[in-house]
């Protein structure tokens, strides 16, 4: 064992556990917590890797909506066809960015 | 492509993602009267100029803001209509990009997105009026 222990007098000695026990408690079982929180951790973009869409919000953002469809949320013109509109840059504000 | 909160299929976005960015759009018009519509996907060589005309293109320009990401081209642009920009000036629009511009560096691209647009609701939350009419 690794701390020497005492057996109490009147008590019967107990007995050395086996090798293999004593490896398993020390290093099994502590590599087996450490791959189940692993995988846990992992666990979300493996299942966005398996959807084909595994860098939507974890790394890179060029193929969030590189290949795929624009998305619109909140409110959406009613047409897809884009027109030069009445509205010049003058009339509205805002800001840009590149990153 | 139907008025409201139309998400067209094949989206690159969760569930999840996608209810955590319809939250903030929501909140945002809530506290601002204004209507926020964002777009994911791709612009053209002028992100500016397509972002301007998506946003002509909207039910009602004039108070709507438009926040655009082009993640292929990493361009990202707010606009907001003419009525918009009374409550939401060019600097705090100008601020919201940027700390949307912060995440977007980190790769969060959904965190980003509903820190810009909640910042946005907030900076163009109408004051509240505490003159009574009483005398």
């Amino acid at each position: 064992m690794l701390v020497p222990l005492e057996t109490l007098v009147g008590w019967p000695v107990a007995p050395d556990p086996p090798l293999t026990h004593v490896l398993g408690l020390l290093v099994g079982l502590p590599l087996l917590v450490a791959l189940i929180i692993t995988l846990l951790g992992k666990a979300s973009s493996l299942a966005k890797a398996g959807r084909g869409s595994s860098s939507t919000s974890t790394g890179t953002p060029s193929s969030a909506g590189g290949a795929t469809d624009p998305v619109w949320l909140g409110s959406a013109p009613e047409s897809k066809e884009l027109t030069e509109g009445t509205t010049t840059q003058a009339e509205t504000g805002g800001a840009s960015a590149r990153w | 492509m139907p008025a409201g909160r139309a998400v067209v299929p094949g989206d690159p976005f969760s569930p999840s993602e996608l209810s955590r960015i319809d939250w903030a759009i929501r909140n945002a018009e809530t506290l601002s009267g204004l209507a926020f519509s964002v777009y994911v996907g791709a612009s053209e060589a002028d992100p500016r100029r397509y972002a301007i005309r998506l946003h002509a293109a909207l039910d009602d320009p004039a108070g709507s803001v438009l926040v655009m990401c082009d993640p292929a081209f990493r361009a990202l642009e707010v606009i907001s209509g003419s009525r918009a920009k009374r409550t939401l000036d060019d600097i705090e629009c100008g601020l919201a990009v940027a700390s949307m511009q912060s995440s977007f560096v980190a790769g969060d691209l959904v965190g980003g997105l509903v820190l810009g647009i909640q910042q946005l609701g907030e900076a163009a939350r109408s004051p509240r009026t505490l003159h009574s009419t009483a005398t």
